[in-house]
């Protein structure tokens, strides 16, 4: 009858630490409303890869007979082999993306620039405390503010830490309507938040909004090559929903494509919350430069914003700066709501939309930047 | 377990290296991506 206990005798007080962690992030999914999509599936996922002898990964039985588990074979094929998944998310998302008003304000990619500093300031963070550097960089790009992102580049680097980054990443993503205002009052004053913006968008034609992907798939591509895969599979996306011939795409792009992707990749990512990867002092010292990358995203667009105030006769608005995060769409709608408490007659939405898009932008770049020039220093 | 950790110097002279380079890179793309953007849309422009 031992073999009828032996499950319970073999589990370690980490696995029990992980089925604790996979409960938060489960109720952390469904009754505080965090990135419920990716969330549930992580927290169900970390459960499921830490019962002893798991089926879910492979083992190895008596009799030498080996056991190929779902989640490991989805991790080797969907992640490990070319990053599948989240690539083909991110056609998903840029299917999704309007890039309108940013077009019709161009300037706004300046902020989607400023805001990826919070990546880089990380980066150091992490290696002051130690991380090596393809760790250390790879922690660094929970401040792109993006998952699949923070996935990619990762897995590229062969980082060890991937399950403590995925779930910091996701898990900031879902605070930003927290961590944004607190950080934005920190370095503005009530003044400054009050500056209007009025809304006067340049029009933009079909043909712009065609050719826009092409142009940013090639300039990102000659100054960072390594951004191909993502940049590319971004402005993929949005080509097939501005081409406006392609509409059953650009729908199922949007919806099956990416429901599919994110329903798997959440459960996917959990083989990397196996206890012995996971429960590490390092995943809290993770999740605290987690946090340091958000808030110092948010400080340098903001900071840029004022920056750029000196020499500019039309003023901006710095709560916009800080709408360059790449967290679409929550980070624009916080700045729309701080702008109208400070001022109900101040409505910052448009423009900070355009900041918080070119931040998808900018946050795929400065990945494909980073895979770009680590290489040479690996 | 060591409780100290001791700073990682190569890494982190590497990774502000990298945070001139990739702050440069990214600033460099949104400026061109700007100006592309400026003529693209003054040369499509609805007449």
């Amino acid at each position: 009858m031992d073999f009828l206990i032996s499950g319970i005798a073999d589990v370690t007080w980490q696995q029990l630490l992980m089925f604790v962690i996979g409960g938060v992030l489960i109720y952390l999914a469904l009754v505080k409303d965090f990135e419920p999509a990716l969330l549930m599936p992580m927290g169900f996922g970390a459960i499921l890869v830490n019962i002893p002898s798991s089926g879910v990964i492979d083992q190895v039985m008596s009799g030498n007979i080996q056991v190929h588990g779902i989640v490991q074979w989805l991790f080797e094929v969907g992640i490990e082999a070319s990053e599948a998944m989240p690539l083909l998310l991110f056609i998903g998302i840029g299917a999704m993306i309007d890039f309108g008003p940013l077009l019709s304000n161009p300037k706004m990619l300046l902020f989607g620039a400023a805001a990826q500093f919070g990546i880089f300031f990380s980066m150091a963070v992490a290696a002051l405390l130690g991380f090596e550097l393809k760790d250390a960089a790879s922690i660094g790009i929970i401040g792109a503010a993006d998952g699949p992102t923070a996935i990619l580049v990762s897995q590229v680097l062969k980082s060890n830490y991937m399950g403590a980054i995925a779930v910091a990443a996701y898990s900031y993503m879902a605070l930003v309507p927290i961590i944004q205002p607190i950080c934005i009052k920190l370095v503005t004053t009530k003044a400054e938040r009050r500056i209007k913006m009025p809304y006067n968008p340049a029009s933009v034609s079909r043909l712009s909004r065609i050719l826009f992907p092409i142009i940013v798939t090639i300039i990102a591509g000659f100054v960072a090559p390594m951004s191909i895969s993502l940049v590319g599979m971004l402005m993929f996306g949005n080509l097939i929903r501005e081409c406006g011939k392609l509409g059953n795409l650009s729908q199922s792009a949007q919806n099956e494509l990416s429901n599919i992707i994110t329903l798997l990749l959440g459960i996917t990512i959990s083989f990397s919350m196996r206890a012995e990867q996971f429960v590490r002092v390092e995943t809290l010292l993770i999740m605290g430069i987690g946090l340091v990358a958000f808030c110092f995203d948010t400080f340098a667009g903001v900071l840029f914003a004022k920056f750029l105030n000196l020499f500019s006769k039309t003023k901006i608005n710095p709560m916009v700066g800080a709408a360059g995060i790449s967290a679409f769409p929550m980070s624009s709608r916080v700045i729309q709501k701080l702008g109208l408490k400070e001022d109900p007659t101040n409505h910052l939405l448009m423009h900070a939309v355009g900041a918080n898009v070119a931040g998808q932008i900018g946050s795929v770049v400065a990945g494909g930047l980073i895979l770009s020039l680590i290489v040479n220093l690996l | 377990m060591n409780l100290v950790y001791a700073v990682n110097i190569e890494a982190l002279e590497a990774s502000l290296e990298l945070m001139g380079k990739g702050m440069a890179g990214i600033f460099t793309v949104m400026i061109l991506l700007i100006c592309c953007i400026k003529v693209l849309i003054a040369v499509t422009k609805d007449k």
